[in-house]
């Protein structure tokens, strides 16, 4: 039998310890995986700011096939179609934002020059110039609305306060235009 | 007297600018109005002299009751170009209002720039940021008030100017 010296019988003891203490802490601890938690959701105001700015967009298109002469009605769309670009490049911004715009690639979210879903055909009317100055009157009110509850805290509110009170002023002033 | 900190206050200089905006309208319009030829016109002039008026003295008690001494009028206020007929009375016109617009959005952001600058220390009494967040959500109002009235009268001055294209997509920026 060969002989141990005390130091390499305690050397082993050590090392058989550790191990043993290393496989029972494996075995018995919960392994964390770390899990990417996705970023918040830009917020609603923005979004559903967005979601006006299309419908009223989809509103002129319609409107603008059969009033094309009168006058300033191009520009209004133009108006609100840079609403659009405004309203996107701020959302931009929000992470969460960028990451359903990415994950929602085959629903294809339309361009913000471009008009979306259209408009309701009811609404329409049987006077869509008057229709046109209601649903402005409407994206008016609750961008106004939106930009008054808008927190002077938040990380953006720099941008988003002044451009919604643009963007609301703005589409008052159409209701002189579509009178 | 106006100390630094509060000549510093964005909410402060913002009103300033308010009120430089409102002297040189009030000054204008009694001239606008002489050079126009529609009575209309001239009825409009006048209202919007009257209104301006009022605002001025409005954003002075502003201003003095935040202890700021508020910017005085100018001896005189030149047109963009010279006033030879109605289109350049018009043309003074509008440049006044977008000139409200300009000021008024940038009153939209003032409390926005104020807070961010604001020290973040343990927070004060409830009652004082119940009231400290009241007088913001009054500045905002304000804001907003001024810039839907000051797009709305540019747009009048535009449509006689150019009746195509009346508006602008971001009033006062």
């Amino acid at each position: 039998m060969a002989d141990i010296s005390r130091r390499t019988l305690l050397n082993r003891a050590l090392l058989g310890t550790a191990l043993g203490g290393g496989a029972l802490l494996g075995l018995t601890r919960r392994v964390r995986h770390q899990v990417a938690t996705p970023p918040p959701p830009p917020p609603a105001e923005l979004t559903a700011a967005l979601a006006r700015q299309r419908q009223l967009l989809a509103s002129y298109d319609r409107v603008l096939t059969t009033e094309r002469s009168r006058p300033g009605l191009a520009g209004l769309r133009a108006d609100v179609a840079a609403h659009g670009t405004a309203l996107h490049e701020v959302l931009q911004h929000y992470p969460g934002w960028r990451l359903a715009v990415t994950a929602s690639t085959s629903r294809a979210a339309p361009a913000p020059g471009t008009s979306g879903s259209p408009a309701p055909a009811g609404s329409a009317a049987a006077d869509p110039i008057a229709a046109l100055a209601e649903a402005s009157r409407s994206a008016a009110t609750a961008t106004t609305a939106a930009c008054l509850r808008w927190p002077d805290t938040e990380p953006h509110a720099a941008q988003v306060v002044p451009l919604l009170g643009s963007i609301a002023a703005c589409l008052t002033s159409h209701l002189q235009v579509l009178r | 007297m106006t100390t630094p900190s509060k000549a510093a206050d964005p909410v402060v200089q913002a009103l300033q600018r308010v009120l430089a905006a409102q002297h040189a309208a009030v000054y204008s319009y009694p001239v606008i109005g002489v050079a126009l030829r529609d009575a209309g016109q001239v009825d409009r002039a006048r209202q919007l002299e009257d209104r301006h008026r009022d605002t001025r003295d409005a954003v002075l008690a502003q201003l003095a009751a935040r202890h700021a001494v508020p910017v005085p009028a100018e001896a005189s206020y030149v047109p963009p170009q010279p006033v030879t007929g109605p289109a350049d009375a018009q043309r003074w016109a509008l440049e006044l209002e977008q000139a409200c617009a300009a000021a008024y959005r940038y009153l939209l952001v003032a409390p926005v720039l104020a807070a961010a600058a604001a020290p973040t220390g343990p927070a004060g009494d409830g009652s004082d940021a119940a009231s400290a967040a009241a007088e913001q959500a009054a500045l905002r109002r304000q804001a907003l008030t001024g810039l839907n009235t000051a797009a709305r009268d540019a747009t009048g001055w535009r449509t006689l100017l150019s009746p195509t294209a009346p508006t602008v997509p971001f009033p006062g920026l």
